[in-house]
């Protein structure tokens, strides 16, 4: 049984090694490269340094306490 | 609409002895802070005990520290504050790898793993790291900064500013603190930084980033601010202090370096790193400097003039620039500043804690932070051991001798390690972590470089001074205990301490008050009684490259690898004999 453990544990490490960088170059290629094709078709960030009258941007409507600081437990 | 951030207690919560441990991990120097009934017990930095410096490692002997120091284990703790969203920054994180796409996979294929292993599953890592299974909190970066700045300080109502390179998206913010209520009502968004701005140039200029911008602004004090006009192309300013960027000369998302080449167009070539220093780079410096300080003194007189306060409270990494608070302080219109001691986001650790106690707990805000002695200590036994372990010799002294022996060695030119009670919180060594230097020696600033810090030359070194007696010699508007505000020299002082006056006629000093630290206090004062001048050269205990020392083995291998001629730990005192321990 321990044989057994110890030997699913190394496939499922040499598995997690190769599936890891697979998916991430997949999703890098495909997902990240999707947004950015988007990115640059549609312009979402258009921004320059010219100066305005202001460039300080009001904080939004997020609510106090610590209520908002529990994002996770 | 405002960011309204208050700190009340929740409901049906019963209020009792409360431990909070903040922590800020995963950028660059992580650290922990521990809030016990609303009094800030311990907070330490990881790089002290990884030996690692800046470390962006999850900070578990720091927590460990934390909790012996608070006699708690992790089960006593009712919350874990973690001083940013991770959630969002990961957002801000990908952003950049769209921006930058196809030339941001190698640093994507780099930081996921990165992410998915701990950052994003912060509760798993805590269970992992330190057997805490209970409630994680997260608090925004800034707020972090902003409840690090106000919280502690001795002012009822203030306001707050903070600036450092980057949080989850702000990199800059204002707003007002009364009691414990903290208000952000106004940000600046990544990538306008100019925490990142003065990164960026700071790699421009061959030193490494998180690292090299105190460089840059000692390199600043040597140069003249000729490239403004260039300057005024990398970025727009508005009447407000507010600012933009130019998304030409800067690339902040995932590429090798932090500037295009339409920098070096404008600026020149690069500065490889450790190549030649020449006058450019010293006026890049100063115009970098000078850029900076524009720019935070308009943030602050706009901010001064909206709300009429009298004090200010400031926080985040860029405002570890003494130069720059000191020109706020004088220029901006508020009457009092208080500058959080670990400004940059080792403090955010202390603030997302402080936070919480005062949220959750509801105690009232902790009294005022009057020194900067946070971290581990150690016990007469344990410094005889690190002695004998050595296999060195130390002579034991009483109070009084120890501070005329060491003040005579000082005086007599000689360098001395000065290692006693607890560790300094935050970047800056402030009398306890400390080598110490003749400031009427003008070749004492070569000599610490050559025989133990090994520093660039045009470093200055600072001057620590008897509180009462600092506006003799400096045109300081009030008290600097964390060394973070450089006043100039007066002009009919500067030749009796000419190694405590940088080249631009300025010194980064630090005001020492009997109650904040009595023995470093009488060293100075047995100085003053033998040379007349109230004050000694004060540098942190390390070496180029190497965090501040944390324990007595740590010191002496300083003390034994260097050229330095004696060492007080505790009431010991070693001395070299021609040159020899």
């Amino acid at each position: 049984m321990e044989r057994l453990k110890r030997a699913t544990r190394v496939v499922f490490l040499a598995a997690r090694r190769t599936l890891v960088p697979c998916c991430l170059f997949f999703a890098y290629f495909l997902a990240v490269g999707a947004m950015a094709a988007l990115d640059r078709v549609f312009h979402f960030r258009p921004r320059r340094g010219a100066p305005q009258k202001s460039f300080w941007e009001k904080t939004g409507g997020c609510p106090g306490g610590m209520e908002d600081a529990a994002e996770q437990s | 609409m405002l960011d309204y951030v208050r700190a009340n207690p929740v409901r049906g919560l019963q209020v009792k002895e409360m431990n909070f441990l903040g922590i800020s991990a995963y950028y660059h120097d992580s650290s922990a802070c521990l809030v016990q009934d609303g009094k800030i017990t311990a907070a330490a930095q990881e790089e002290r005990f990884s030996r690692r410096k800046n470390t962006p490692d999850f900070p578990a002997d720091a927590v460990n520290y934390c909790l012996q120091a608070g006699n708690i284990t992790a089960d006593d703790l009712d919350r874990v504050v973690f001083y940013e969203k991770p959630f969002l920054k990961f957002a801000r994180v990908l952003t950049g790898h769209i921006g930058a796409w196809p030339f941001s996979f190698s640093s994507f294929m780099r930081s996921m793993p990165l992410w998915l292993d701990d950052r994003l599953t912060l509760p798993l890592t805590l269970k992992e790291h330190m057997g805490y299974g209970g409630k994680v909190c997260f608090l925004k970066h800034h707020l972090s900064h902003a409840a690090s700045a106000f919280l502690p300080s001795p002012f009822e109502e203030a306001a707050i500013l903070t600036a450092d390179a980057v949080g989850e998206w702000a990199t800059t913010t204002c707003g007002t603190g009364s009691g414990s209520v903290i208000k952000i009502d106004r940000e600046i968004l990544f990538p306008d930084s100019i925490g990142l701005f003065y990164t960026a140039i700071t790699t421009f200029l061959g030193f490494e980033a998180h690292e090299g911008e105190g460089k840059v602004m000692g390199l600043a004090g040597c140069g003249r601010p000729k490239f403004m006009k260039e300057f005024g192309e990398l970025a727009g300013i508005a009447s407000d202090g507010s600012y933009r960027l130019n998304p030409d000369y800067f690339s902040f998302y995932g590429k090798n370096r932090m500037y295009s080449s339409r920098l070096e167009e404008l600026l020149g070539p690069a500065r490889e790193a450790e190549g030649p220093l020449d006058e450019r780079h010293a006026d890049i410096a100063a115009s970098l400097q000078k850029f900076t300080e524009d720019v935070l003194l308009k943030i602050a007189t706009d901010l001064y003039e909206r709300t009429r306060m009298e004090n200010l409270c400031l926080a985040g990494g860029v405002f570890l620039n003494c130069v720059a608070n000191h020109k706020i302080l004088e220029r901006s219109g508020f009457r009092h500043v208080f500058v959080q001691p670990a400004a940059g986001d080792c403090g955010g650790a202390l603030g997302a804690a402080l936070y919480g106690a005062c949220g959750l707990s509801g105690k009232s805000r902790p009294a005022a932070m009057t020194h900067a002695y946070l971290g581990p200590e150690f016990s007469e036994r344990e410094i005889e051991r690190a002695v004998a372990a050595a296999g060195l010799r130390a002579q034991r002294l009483s109070d009084g001798e120890l501070a005329a022996r060491t003040a005579g060695l000082v005086a007599d030119g000689r360098i001395a390690g000065w290692f006693q009670g607890r560790m300094e919180f935050g970047p800056r060594a402030l009398g306890n972590r400390t080598i110490l230097g003749d400031p009427r020696n003008p070749d004492m600033k070569r000599l610490l470089n050559d025989k133990v810090k090994h520093r660039e030359p045009f470093r200055p070194y600072a001057p620590a001074v008897l509180a009462g007696r600092a506006n003799e010699y400096f045109e300081l508007l009030g008290d600097s205990p964390f060394m973070l505000m450089a006043p100039p020299v007066r002009r009919e002082k500067s030749a009796a301490v000419p190694a405590a006056c940088h080249d631009d006629g300025t010194a980064r000093v630090q005001t020492v008050d009997r109650a904040a630290n009595p023995r470093f206090y009488s060293l100075i004062e047995a100085f003053d009684k033998l040379t007349g001048v109230p004050m000694v050269l004060n540098t942190s205990f390390n070496r180029r490259g190497e965090p501040v020392v944390r324990a007595p083995a740590e010191a002496l291998k300083v003390y034994l690898e260097t050229g330095m001629d004696a060492l007080v730990m505790g009431n010991f005192m070693l001395e070299k004999k021609n040159g020899k321990a």
